[in-house]
């Protein structure tokens, strides 16, 4: 197998730090170091990364690749972001309000456009999805929990109402509650087969 | 911390629990009834198969969660779908691209795609920017995949990994692109956003049931996640039982 | 050739004789090329009306005389030759014993050999190999001959047809027919027995003498058959059997029509000119058919004329013949002289073989007229019949093609086309009813913004947030505050509108506040959390995300010294250690998770609070309920002091359901109009 030595490697590593993680403070030492080659690992993972992501839009430029304006554009701001936090410093307060003034309206404006999208799919969604008990539950639990946030409903006396929508505000923690369990699960079994060595394979 | 606390005695505990299902569903290999794949992870293999008719790309995101310095740990589930997909698609007209918010998950998702080509005996196909890092943060790798997207050489779209609800604009361009996407994600809320959108999604645990590929994989999977939960079932009511009745204080 | 059948020839090298026709020389294996010739090719082309022409019977008798040869067999070899081949052989052996005195030319003959043949054993075993294919081709051979003197022989014969088709009339000066005078030439060897032919026929059975209709019928239904049968090649279409029971093997074959094997095939209607084709060739099938009636009736006239010439011999049939001979023969009295009887037999049988001969000459002018017609019921019949033929044929020829074709058309026309199932396809969207959705959000927040009432909204507090105040009351000076900043600048109106109040809060309450971020988004966005004149705390950067946090939330610093990360953050672990409270500033639901699920836990004894978007709402809620997270303040809802902004987020919200509602009742529409559509396509 191929693989071997990966799966080797991962299995022995993997349950190195399970070992470890349950045997503190015994093994904390170890538990420190192994972090720490783990970020330092990250960390030059991310640095290569981020140069081949340079490297690319460069070869797009130089290729003359359809888009290439838009490299040009994100190597020109990265060149100059660069370059003025070399020289005017990463505290300056000065270059960190001029990135801030740029990156705030362009984020905020994804999150403007994320609304909107939001809102036209909603009104596509029974289209989609057609009618079926998860498209009917999902209409009605947003219906009912939006108009119930929404603040027009006073409670807090201790009526029948209001015990009946303390009750219903609880469905959706409990949803959650079995989605997260069932996702902590999940992770759960599939990172123990990883260090069985046990992966998806090819037919 | 020198003694284990319950929570860290109940973690051990599930943990051996859990090691003792797979043990025996790999011992009990013959499962009577197979169970039912997740419907978004056999759509990949459709798309596999058109972006290989069509003669199209095939572009894969992976999320930003692997290393933890984006926004939490992720998972290796997309490493493994675009592993098996890679290793299928490495002769298409056009190569697959995968897109990644995460710095170790990029360099990883390169080590596979050229080992998918290296297995195929056609490294000298492979160019480094077949996977690339998009981008230092979820929005920004959003921003990076949109363009990508936007070509007209795209036969379909599958996201994988941990992502964000406001990576939901994804499924919306390739919708309005007539782009087939399939998303594949752990977090609830990006579930959620999608559901409103037109990709094939998998909802919950599923997951974590990444049926491209070897299907015993999965079934296996399957079957320990169904006993892991009806176990997790019975012991909270049986808790509640005794709750009620006073036994737990 | 065939004259020449006796003939040797002298092989060059050896002296060896070898028949005429041989390829190469039997004793030395020479190639005999020069010698090979067909006597009589060029002579017989400037012939028109040539009777020296080659003939089958020439060819067999050739042929028989190769088989008999002595020296190809050793059964029919001279004495001489046979004395001959002996002493070759003794020549050759040198095994065998000579027996008595070895005479002079054997001597010589020896020395030549030797001298010759220096190869030894292998001219031996060549000139043996060489015998040995001699027999095997020799039937080769033959049949090339034939083939070659048949084809001659045909090509000669059509020319002189086809003068003769041109020159003259059906019948020629003396009154013969045109085809009594190619039987007649055909038949040139029998010239001899031209006599007996004419002879008059002795009495013999009226069904012998003419084509029965079965017969005419079967012969005309083979003719026509024949033309559109698949896979018959000349040779099938040719020859058409006759019962020959007496013909003597050196009787010409009856001629095969003139077809050319290039031009006839199976597919009519591949062929465009097939009409003069099949008008040919049933001309030339009638042409035969009314030639082998003929040599039919000759065969049978000849036939009889043996007997005739058996009985005269014999003197016993005269009066029988005499008797069938009675309706067109005056009779002689029995008494007659022997001599004038013969005449009168002789005149009988003329007018009898001139009678047949007419009456088999009806017969034919009858059957090749009747082909003729047919042929011609045929060319008129033909558009007709070549339609539907074409029709037939393409249903029986073609459609395999066709069907193969159209599959392979299709085939091509799916390239690049979606066979399988499509995910999800759509049509395009239009653009307006996005810009119109996105017009009315505008138009719904500003006015809200803008119109909206004075006074605060009273949004009902929820419990998370309740709890996150009480724990905020609690504390007091000298705390310290572990602040985690990771969001992102999308969302940092709504954290900021959430976090500066607590912010103002803890530094009115003299709460140390510790920054610590591994965002670098959060290194310029943690500015906007303070009053610009407050006195900032600085925000430290830890490296490497959720492992950092990690990293100071496990293990211990090693004794031999720091670890990089320890000393990047000064006093790291003190972060967890030092800390009364702990308040995680996060717009990522996975960065909270992670925490509470992967940091918290060693920590369990410092309380968590969050402050977080709306979206996060619900999914913190299980963290909340099990104690994990003691308070968390989700999104402007919980907000106090944020007027205009939570009049913004009702009216967004307001929005969105009615887009919902929407988007309900159109679905139900749309289903209302399929089932109608449904249900008149039924009725």
């Amino acid at each position: 197998m191929k693989d071997r030595q990966g799966i080797i490697i991962t299995a022995v590593s993997g349950i190195f730090f399970l070992v470890a993680l349950f045997f503190q403070p015994r093994t904390s030492v170890i538990l420190n170091l192994v972090i720490n080659w783990t970020i330092i690992l990250s960390s030059v993972a991310l640095l290569v990364a981020f140069v081949r992501l340079i490297a690319t839009h460069m070869r797009h430029i130089a290729v003359g690749r359809r888009g290439f304006l838009f490299s040009l554009v994100f190597f020109a701001a990265f060149a100059t972001t660069f370059i003025a936090g070399m020289f005017m410093g990463e505290g300056n307060p000065e270059y960190l309000k001029w990135i801030r003034a740029v990156q705030l309206p362009i984020e905020t404006a994804v999150l403007g456009l994320l609304a909107l999208v939001l809102m036209s799919l909603a009104a596509k969604v029974f289209r989609e999805r057609g009618w079926s008990v998860l498209t009917i539950s999902f209409g009605t639990s947003t219906l009912f929990f939006l108009f119930l946030n929404l603040g027009f409903l006073k409670f807090g006396n201790n009526t029948g109402l209001d015990k009946m929508i303390i009750a219903l505000q609880r469905l959706p923690v409990i949803g959650a509650r079995g989605l997260l369990i069932g996702i902590a699960l999940g992770a759960l079994v599939m990172g123990l087969r990883v260090l069985f060595g046990q992966v998806v394979e090819n037919e | 911390m020198s003694a284990l606390n319950r929570t860290d005695l109940l973690a051990l505990f599930l943990t051996l629990l859990t090691v003792l299902i797979i043990l025996i569903a790999n011992i009990n290999n013959g499962h009577k009834r197979s169970l039912q794949a997740p419907q978004a992870y056999e759509d990949i293999d459709t798309l596999m198969h058109r972006s290989s008719e069509e003669g199209k790309s095939l572009l894969i995101g992976l999320g930003e969660g692997f290393s933890g310095i984006g926004s939490g740990l992720g998972d290796v589930t997309g490493l493994m779908v675009e592993k098996t997909l890679m290793n299928r698609v490495v002769f298409n007209d056009r190569p697959a691209q995968s897109f990644t918010s995460d710095g170790a998950l990029a360099c990883i998702s390169h080590a596979i795609v050229h080992g998918a080509y290296k297995d195929a005996l056609a490294s000298e196909l492979f160019r480094p920017e077949y996977n690339q890092l998009t981008g230092m943060s979820g929005l920004s790798g959003l921003a990076g995949i949109l363009p990508e997207l936007n070509r007209s050489d795209n036969a379909g779209m599958v996201l994988v990994g941990s992502f964000r609800p406001e990576s939901l604009i994804i499924a919306d361009l390739a919708e309005r692109k007539i782009i087939p996407t399939i998303v594949a994600s752990g977090s609830l809320l990006a579930q959620a956003a999608f559901f409103t959108s037109h990709a094939n999604l998998t909802l919950g645990e599923d997951y974590y049931l990444p049926a491209v590929g070897k299907q015993s994989y999965t079934q296996k999977s399957a079957f320990i996640m169904n006993w892991l939960r009806s176990l997790f079932a019975i012991g909270l009511v049986l808790a509640v039982i005794l709750k009620l009745s006073g036994v737990i204080p | 050739m065939s004259d020449h059948a006796d003939q040797f020839q002298v092989c060059p090298k050896c002296g060896q004789e070898n028949a005429i026709h041989s390829l190469k020389c039997i004793r030395c294996g020479e190639l005999l090329e020069d010698l090979f010739t067909i006597e009589g090719l060029d002579e017989k082309t400037e012939q028109n009306d040539a009777k020296e022409e080659l003939s089958a019977e020439s060819m067999s008798v050739v042929l028989d005389s190769l088989e008999n040869h002595p020296l190809l067999e050793d059964a029919n070899v001279d004495p001489l030759d046979q004395r001959f081949s002996e002493e070759y052989e003794e020549v050759d052996d040198p095994h065998r014993e000579t027996t008595g005195e070895i005479p002079d030319w054997l001597e010589r003959v020896r020395q030549l050999a030797q001298e010759e043949d220096a190869g030894g054993e292998l001219v031996k075993g060549a000139q043996a190999m060489d015998a040995k294919r001699e027999a095997e081709g020799r039937a080769q051979v033959d049949k090339a001959f034939d083939e070659m003197l048949k084809r001659i022989r045909d090509e000669k014969e059509g020319e002189r047809q086809k003068a003769r088709r041109v020159s003259t009339d059906l019948i020629d000066k003396n009154g013969d027919p045109e085809w009594l005078k190619r039987i007649r030439e055909l038949h040139t060897d029998r010239e001899h027995d031209d006599q007996q032919e004419h002879s008059p026929l002795p009495a013999g059975d009226d069904l012998d003498r003419e084509w029965t209709d079965e017969e005419l019928q079967e012969l005309l239904c083979r003719e026509i058959g024949a033309q559109f049968m698949e896979e018959q090649t000349l040779e099938e279409l040719a020859p058409i059997s006759l019962p020959e029971p007496e013909i003597p093997q050196n009787e010409v074959e009856p001629e095969a029509p003139e077809i050319d094997p290039d031009e006839f095939h199976n597919i009519p209607e591949d062929d465009l000119d097939v009409m003069p084709i099949l008008k040919k060739v049933s001309e030339e099938q009638a042409a035969e058919v009314t030639e082998e009636a003929e040599v039919t009736e000759e065969a049978k006239v000849t036939e009889k004329v043996e007997k005739i010439e058996e009985l005269d011999s014999s003197q016993e049939d005269v009066p029988d013949t005499e008797k069938i001979s009675s309706e067109d023969i005056s009779q002689d009295d029995e008494e007659s002289d022997p001599i004038e009887v013969e005449e009168e037999q002789t005149l009988v049988e003329e007018q009898i073989d001139s009678d047949e001969v007419s009456e088999s000459e009806e017969e034919a002018e009858e059957a090749k007229e009747s082909s003729l017609s047919e042929v011609d019921e045929e060319e008129e019949s033909q558009p007709e019949a070549e339609t539907t033929e074409e029709f037939l044929a393409d249903l029986i020829l073609l459609r395999n093609q066709r069907e193969r074709a159209q599959v392979l058309s299709n085939i091509i026309e799916q390239e690049g086309r979606r066979t399988l199932s499509v995910l999800h396809e759509k049509k395009r969207q239009s653009k307006l009813g996005r810009l119109i959705l996105a017009l009315l959000l505008i138009a719904g927040i500003v006015i809200a913004l803008i119109l909206g009432p004075a006074q605060g909204i009273s949004m009902p507090e929820s419990p998370s947030a309740a709890l996150f105040s009480e724990k905020l009351s609690q504390l007091k000076s000298g705390d310290s505050v572990l602040v985690i900043l990771d969001y992102q600048a999308a969302s940092s109106t709504e954290i900021e509108a959430l976090t500066k109040p607590i912010m103002k809060t803890l530094r009115e309450k003299e709460v140390d506040i510790r920054l610590v971020t591994a965002q670098p988004n959060n290194l310029w966005l943690a500015g906007a959390l303070f009053d610009e004149d407050a006195n900032m705390p600085e925000v430290e950067f830890v490296p490497g995300g959720i492992l950092g946090y990690l990293a100071f939330g496990l293990g211990t610093k090693p004794d031999w010294g720091a670890t990089p990360i320890e000393k990047l953050v000064s006093d790291g672990r003190g972060m967890f250690s030092k800390s009364d409270h702990i308040l995680l500033v996060s717009d990522s639901f996975e960065f909270l998770r992670s925490w509470l699920e992967q940091i918290a836990p060693w920590h369990a004894d410092v309380p968590v609070v969050a402050i977080s978007t709306g979206t996060n709402n619900a999914v913190l809620l299980p963290y909340f309920e099990s104690n994990q997270l003691r308070g968390y303040l989700a999104g402007l809802a919980d907000s106090s002091d944020q007027i205009a902004h939570q009049r913004a987020w009702q009216v967004g919200v307001l929005l969105m359901m009615i887009v919902l509602i929407l988007g309900i009742i159109t679905k139900l529409d749309v289903d209302s109009t399929h089932r109608e559509e449904k249900r008149d396509a039924e009725a």
